[in-house]
């Protein structure tokens, strides 16, 4: 009758993914983009929204977020957010899936610096993830010069200024901008949510 | 061999309870089926969680002590070399599955234990054979019903081979097909020498299977059963543990349910019918839920109980009415005055405190709030989180929100899946307390135990239809007992049908095909012809605008173009056409043929269901309707889009911005049409259910006209037909005012493409932007397809008709086929044997488990008062019907085995009412035995004392039977029917009532002709008159459904009281004359 | 919204390997970003159709030509007539180009995505000897989406009982608490059924160190390398005359 006492709490942690944590990884994901979709596309109608994007998003994904990143508290789970997101929402160019993993990536060094247990770095690390929000559109920006390039070919440089003066380069750092704000609004709210529910019910 | 070597252990980590198991010394054999029970929280889950490796592996906590299998240290190895010799099987099958196609589960366990192609390709096979997964292969698992991804889960780890079974609550969530399913498959494993541990609430079905039942209570093992013993448990003993039943046939009925009938029904429901994409899954004609009850809703998963519940509580759109207590209610009032407590309780908990939850949204006060939870026993959870409690805990919650935000009709969808006995006790008697507050609960479930004890009625469901309505009294219980008990039949859910509606009519066409294809291309050059006189013509108008001369000279090739156009167009229309009625008509001849084959298999008892009237109406008037639309609208379809399609591009060849205008324009009529006929389409069921209401009330007038005059009551009558069609027209009306306004704007705005080409293009002239004779070009053309875009906006409208009705024609004819097998007659002998045979007709159970047999060669009476069941056996003996449960055999082989040819063969039914054909008598006489010779047909005519009137017939056996059927009394018909008979020789012989209809004079001839036919065969008799069966061999007494009792003359009256009164009433009518009546008084 | 991830291949006429439909992808984007030249991208995107059509999808796939044709036809008919007000002349080029740049990248997910099975894209992850870490939760992710939706179908209705509308005017007005009140179910019956999946996927032995064995076959064939080779060449070529030319139009 040995006594064998085996993944007790208090003992070493193990710090690579292990399969479970990557079935959680991959779950969150599907919720972030579902939930990230299902924004996206019902406030897309209204063209003012599509470019707020960032905060309406952020606000709702940022308990998606916060919940996977406390339930696996290891390194990779926000990483996988962020590729699963690169994949979907940033293909087509390539510079936005480096952008949104870079966003991720980030966000785990964030987290890391915390040592997966502070709770103000988790919170920060989502204003970091968030970030990722930004790079779908910088398609259109980037884009957009070598649009005008074709454009001016074409139509001549009348029409080439009339697309000039409405895409501006700033336009990108705005949403740079916006998606801090939606990253800052959403981790507060994920923050209020968890402690309210997650938190008492035990499930973190 | 499994051992558990005094193994401790408790939840820990961050989530633990610490509850847990103590002291566990526990070893299981090979091949020992191994059942764990106990109530819920005993550990019985976490024994099997030791087993198969997932603790400590996955839940964490502090374990002490050694679980070994074969030798090998489970809690020390790694999960996946367990997973190797353990393969388990999870209670819930919506989250066990990894894939989305069946087969990549299959070989889920086997790609993760590193198997070779090969090797993984033969456990396929082997697990396809084994466990019968043949409709299940390559599909889309979430397609599936819950019975069925359980079974995918239990192949999943079958393929892998392991040695041991571990199953947790495996049937928890299956219906009664499916925990019959997983029986065959624990069979199967047990045969195969494996190792099976379950752990299980509901044990009844274990009952043969196990070989040991293990009871657990607060985490120890406590006592040890064999199966046997197990069995001699008594309720109360069951009860004590906290067990439930281990039969089903031992539950004990509750307490008298007090059935509350009269008065307005709580719900009421008319013509309810719901569609899923293209095709209907719920159809309910009437049901009336009375006041105060508790219904339990039962049926196969996939029969539509769900969609029944979720429609009646206006969560999904669905057609007809329902009213709550009288009123007329549309979803949106029927959402706010019920509550659904779904499965998945998880899914309703929004708030982070239970008095949050109960108070949300609703006007009650603290108060009430907290008395509700007291009554609920939740007080004490009060400010917990609603996530933190157990399944039973959450679900009470969410009732106690209904009760307070004072809803009146509650609804439960499997409330007692997953609890144990207590728990579902505690449910029960929560209902009926309950009773009394709300107006109605309605509970769908698949727990006998939970109905048995709690519900006043039943509601039976099958494929989307109701089948039953009863209440549960004493018959009722029964009913539902056999129900549960009874074997099933093996439906699997379908794959989706993904078809289009144009699919679907294209694949009755058949090899027709072609010809709509062809018809369509013949339609398309036609209309193309049809559009090029405006083209030319727009040549010549452009030249005057130009001020150009117009000569005769000139315009003799363009008047030349338009007469050979014209003529092109007529001559391949019309040949078009004539192409696509031939289509059309063969596609109707397809349907036809399909329907008929349909008729042809169902049981003859659910064809004479449907009114004669109905059927004439659905073979001639219905398909007929469809023909005109079916020529008309694909290929003309076509044509009228192609061509205006074509016409537009040369548009935009002429003038782009024109084209961009007319193109938005056609667009946005197309969206007003199909936003018209999408809000018709909601009030075509009712339409078309009130349109069959109105046929069917016109045939009844109709043909009852002849008993109304008589009795004189015409009045009731002709207001029924009144309402009928009164019914019709507002329902109508109701579908074209919700049409008219889309019509209107429609046909005013949107008809016209000029209306707003002209302005425009105008508008572009004078800003030099276009050429006159462009915008003459593209006037001109828009003159020319405007016709053709209309024609096709009305056929776009016929496309969902036709589909709709065609669906009617499957549906009215899609009730379940007849179970006859192929094999001919393989009996030993001509003994009929009745085997505990059930029969229910709509609600009633009208052969309630009879059991009897009618020797070879012998005569066997059936005799009882009318409505004891005397006829419904005789039709059920020549498969008239399907019987529910038990069995029917002849000569020790069971008619469902037989084809319909044989069994036929074996038996002569000779009835009341004779049918004659419209055909000469010999005819009719021969259509006993097709091929029988003249000489045979008047032999057998003489022995059934027939041959004599027929000869002094005018045209003698060559009468026509029409003219001759009016003629004839009901004896000689009657005899009509023994030559027959007699000429068909067969060896079992039924006389349902034969001699009813005959006179005192002809008795004797009919006597004798009776006993022609009877001679050396097997008969069965039934008959009022007791008299003509006193000399049966055996003589078999029904009441209500049952045998009474069993016997010769002799001994049923000495013996049985019922008998004697059937004897005495008999006779009485027997020498009943006028003259003694009048000397009574 | 109906996520159809359940792409199959029984109806195709050529079975390509997920890897070409891949590559094919890439050189979409390349061509995308790199073609100055009209009439090239015009003769890429109808060998994408036929592409398409050839994997199985035909109906999509005559669809997709018809819309492209359209597209050039009424572009070129614009450019012939050289007529109308220049707001208009500049939306419609606009959306036109848009469309026809687009379309390449539009089509290959089309490939990518309708006409393979989840199965094949595991094999093929495995096959190019990604990371486990990687394909594990796109495999999670796939699977999970569906369950997304049940639940998501589930709590709506949950929601209809308790009053809570999901009405534009209601979301405005707080907006924060509709979040919580969909959120929060969300959350929790997802955590428990991702717990349930993880226990079962476990208890099949999905940890194991060793090799995962696939029974679904991935090769590539003669007509994937031909593709293959194909495309990529027509990539190079896009890119050497993008520099050649220096982007001046034809």
């Amino acid at each position: 009758m040995s006594k064998k006492e085996l993944n007790n709490t208090g003992a070493k942690p193990d710090k690579k993914l292990r399969t479970k944590e990557l079935i959680y990884a991959g779950a969150f994901g599907a919720l972030y983009i579902v939930l990230m979709l299902i924004v996206v596309l019902g406030t897309s109608m209204i063209p003012i929204l599509y470019i707020l994007a960032p905060i309406t998003v952020g606000l709702v994904c940022g308990t998606v977020y916060m919940l996977c990143v406390l339930k696996v508290r290891k390194f990779g789970a926000a990483l996988i957010l962020g590729v699963l997101f690169a994949l979907t929402a940033c293909s087509g160019a390539w510079y936005s899936i480096v952008g949104a993993i870079a966003a991720a990536l980030l966000a785990e060094i964030v987290i890391m610096l915390g040592k997966y247990k502070s709770k103000k770095m988790y919170l920060l690390s989502f204003v970091v993830f968030n970030l990722n929000m930004a790079f779908p559109y910088m398609r259109l920006t980037i884009d957009r010069d070598a649009f005008l390039q074709r454009s001016l070919e074409f139509y001549g440089q009348e029409y080439a200024d009339g697309i000039a003066a409405v895409a501006t380069d700033w336009i990108f750092f705005a949403i740079l901008g916006f998606a801090v704000i939606g990253g800052i609004i959403g981790s507060l709210l994920a923050n209020v949510l968890i402690k309210k529910h997650f938190t008492k019910a035990g499930v973190v | 061999m499994i051992e558990l070597r005094n193994v401790d252990f408790h939840y820990g980590g961050e989530n633990g309870t610490g509850d847990g198991v103590d002291a566990l010394d526990l070893t299981i054999a090979d091949g020992e089926c191994v059942v764990l029970c106990g109530e819920s929280g005993c550990g019985k889950t976490t024994v099997t969680r030791l087993i198969n490796g997932l603790i400590p592996q996955f839940y964490e906590g502090e374990l002490i002590g050694e679980v070994f299998i074969d030798g090998h240290n489970v809690s020390a190895s790694e999960l996946s070399e367990t997973a190797a010799l353990v393969g388990s099987v999870f209670q819930n099958p919506k989250s066990q599955f990894f894939n989305i196609d069946t087969t990549g589960e299959l070989t889920f366990g086997c790609e993760n234990l590193g198997m070779s192609r090969e090797d993984i390709g033969r456990r396929l096979d082997k697990t396809r054979r084994d466990m019968k997964l043949d409709p299940l292969m390559n599909r889309n698992i979430f397609e599936l019903s819950g019975g069925e991804k359980q079974q995918i889960a239990c192949g999943s780890v079958y393929a892998t081979e392991p040695k041991v079974f571990v199953m947790d609550e495996p049937s928890s969530n299956l219906d009664k097909k499916a925990i019959n399913r997983l029986h065959d498959i624990m069979v199967k494993m047990k045969q195969d020498g494996k190792t099976i541990v379950v752990s299980e609430h509901r044990i009844h079905y274990l009952m043969d299977i196990a070989d040991r039942f293990i009871y657990m209570n607060d985490g120890r093992i406590v006592h040890e059963y064999t199966a046997d013993q197990m069995r001699t448990l008594t309720e109360n003993e069951l009860s004590e543990l906290g067990l439930r039943c281990t039969s089903i046939g031992n539950i004990a009925v509750g307490a008298e349910n007090a059935v509350a009938q009269n008065g307005t029904p709580a719900l009421d429901v008319i013509d309810l019918s719901c569609s899923r994409g293209n095709s209907r899954i719920l159809d309910a004609d009437r049901i009336m839920f009375p006041e105060n009850s508790i219904v339990a809703v039962v049926g196969d998963n996939g029969c539509g109980k769900s969609t029944l519940a979720e429609a009646l509580c206006g969560l999904i759109p669905s057609d007809g009415s329902v009213s709550f207590g009288g009123t007329f209610l549309n979803d949106k009032q029927r959402r706010q005055k019920c509550f659904m407590v779904m499965q998945d309780v998880n899914r309703q908990l929004f708030s982070d405190s239970v008095i949050e939850e109960v108070m949300m949204n609703s006007d009650c006060t603290a108060e009430e709030a907290d008395r509700t939870l007291e009554r609920l026993g939740l007080a004490e959870y009060r400010d917990r989180h609603p996530a933190s409690l157990s399944g039973g805990q959450k679900q009470r919650t969410a009732i106690a929100a209904a009760l307070c935000a004072g809803k009146e009709i509650i609804f439960c969808d499997e409330p007692t899946s997953g609890l144990d006995r207590r728990g579902m006790e505690r449910f029960g008697e929560l209902l009926r307390g309950m009773k009394d507050k709300v107006k109605l609960s309605v509970i769908i479930t698949h727990d006998p135990e939970l109905i048995l004890r709690c519900c006043t009625h039943v509601l039976h469901m099958e494929r989307g239809r109701v089948s039953a309505f009863y209440p549960l009294d004493k018959e009722g219980s029964q009913r539902i007992k056999n129900y549960f008990m009874s074997e099933s039949d093996d439906t699997t859910s379908k794959k989706r049908d993904h078809k289009s509606q144009i699919g679907k009519i294209l694949e009755y066409a058949g090899k027709d095909r072609a010809k709509v294809y062809i018809a369509a291309a013949l339609m398309m050059i036609g209309a193309a012809a049809s559009v090029v006189p405006y083209a030319l013509v727009s040549g010549i108008v452009n030249k005057v605008v130009h001020g150009e001369p117009v000569t005769l000279e000139g315009s003799v090739w363009v008047i030349a173009g338009v007469l050979i156009a014209e003529i092109v167009y007529a001559v391949f229309y019309m040949q078009g056409l004539r192409v696509s009625h031939h289509a059309a008509f063969g596609t109707l001849e397809n349907i036809r043929c399909i329907l008929q084959e349909k008729l042809e298999s169902q049981p003859l008892g659910t064809v004479a269901r449907h009114s004669k009237g109905e059927i004439k109406k659905l073979f001639s008037d219905d398909i007929e309707s469809i023909e005109m639309l079916l020529a008309h609208m694909i290929p003309e379809g076509a044509a009228n889009l192609f061509v205006p399609a074509a016409a537009l591009i040369i548009l935009i060849a002429a003038d782009w911005q024109l084209a961009l205008l007319t193109i938005l324009m056609v667009f946005i009529g197309l969206g007003v049409s199909r936003q018209m006929y999408s809000v018709g389409m909601d009030r075509m069921g009712s339409y078309f259910a009130s349109a069959k209401r109105m046929n069917n009330a016109i045939v009844e007038y109709v043909n009852g006209m002849e008993v109304v005059r008589v009795f004189n009551r015409d009045g009731a009558a002709s207001e029924k037909y009144e309402k009928a069609v009164t019914d019709y027209r507002d329902y109508a009306l109701d579908w074209y005012k919700v049409s008219w306004p889309w019509m209107a704007l429609y046909g005013s705005v949107f008809s016209s493409v000029v209306m707003y080409s002209l302005p425009f293009g105008a508008l572009l002239i004078l800003l030099g932007q276009l050429d006159i004779s462009n915008y003459i070009l593209a006037l001109i053309l828009s003159f020319g397809i405007g016709p053709l875009l209309l024609h096709c906006m009305s056929f776009i409208g016929s496309i969902p008709q036709v589909s709709f009705k065609i669906q009617s024609l499957e549906k009215a004819l899609d009730d379940l086929p007849l179970k006859a097998g192929n094999s001919g007659f393989t009996g030993k002998d001509n003994t009929v044997t009745f085997e505990n045979v059930r029969f229910a007709y709509k609600d009633n159970e009208v052969i309630k488990g009879i059991t009897f047999s009618a020797d070879e060669g012998k005569v066997t009476a059936l005799v009882g008062h009318s409505g004891s069941g005397k006829s419904t056996l005789a039709k059920l003996l020549v498969h008239y019907y399907d019987i529910r449960s038990g069995s029917i055999s002849i000569g020790g082989q069971d008619i469902r085995d037989m084809s319909q040819d044989a069994l036929n063969s074996r038996v002569a039914y000779v009835s009341q009412e004779v049918f004659l054909f419209n055909k000469t008598i010999m005819e009719n006489i021969r259509a006993g035995r097709k091929g029988a010779s003249d000489e045979e047909v008047i032999e057998a005519a003489k022995k059934a004392e027939c041959d004599e009137f027929i000869r002094s017939l005018p045209h003698g056996y060559d009468t026509p039977a029409g003219a001759a059927g009016n003629m004839l009394s009901g004896g000689q018909k009657q005899r009509i029917a023994f030559a027959r008979a007699i000429l068909k020789d067969a060896p079992i012989i039924i006389l349902d009532e034969a001699t009813a209809s005959v006179d005192a004079e002809n008795e004797a001839k009919m006597r004798r002709a009776m006993g022609e036919i009877t001679r050396g065969k097997t008969v069965i008799v039934i008959a009022h008159k007791l008299r003509s069966v006193k000399n049966a061999d055996k003589i078999i007494v029904l009441d209500g459904g049952e045998i009474s009792a069993e016997g010769t003359h002799d001994e049923l009256a000495t013996s049985s009281g019922e008998y004697r009164r059937l004897w005495a009433m008999s006779e009485e009518t027997h020498e009943w004359t006028l003259k003694k009546e009048v000397q009574a008084v | 919204m109906d996520f159809e991830l359940y792409g199959e291949d029984k109806n195709a006429l050529v079975k390509f390997d997920p890897r070409t439909k891949f590559v094919v992808f890439a050189v979409s984007l390349v061509v995308s970003a790199n073609s100055y030249n009209v009439a090239a991208l015009v003769i890429y995107s109808v060998v994408l159709c036929l592409m398409l059509f050839l994997c199985g999808k035909k109906a999509n796939a005559v669809k997709a030509f018809l819309m492209l044709a359209f597209a050039v036809f009424l572009r070129f008919s614009m450019e012939h007539a050289g007529t109308g007000a220049p707001v208009i002349v500049t939306i419609v080029s606009c959306i036109l180009m848009i469309f026809l740049f687009f379309f390449p990248v539009m089509l290959s997910i089309m490939i990518l995505t309708q006409t393979t099975r989840i199965n094949q894209f595991l094999s093929a992850f495995q096959a190019m000897h990604l990371p486990t870490a990687v394909i594990i939760p796109i495999a999670v992710m796939f699977r999970f989406i569906p369950t997304v939706r049940d639940e998501w179908n589930g709590i709506r209705k949950a929601m209809a009982f308790r009053g809570i509308s999901l009405e534009p005017a209601a979301v405005i007005r707080s907006p924060l608490k509709t979040i919580e009140y969909i959120l929060i179910p969300l959350l929790f019956s997802s955590v428990s059924i991702m717990e349930e999946l993880a226990a079962a996927a476990l208890a099949r032995g999905m940890d194991r160190s060793g090799k995962r064995s696939s029974y679904e076959e991935i090769k590539l064939g003669v007509h994937d390398y031909a593709v293959m080779a194909l495309f990529i060449g027509a990539a190079v070529y896009f890119i050497v005359v993008s520099i050649i030319t220096g982007g001046t139009a034809q």
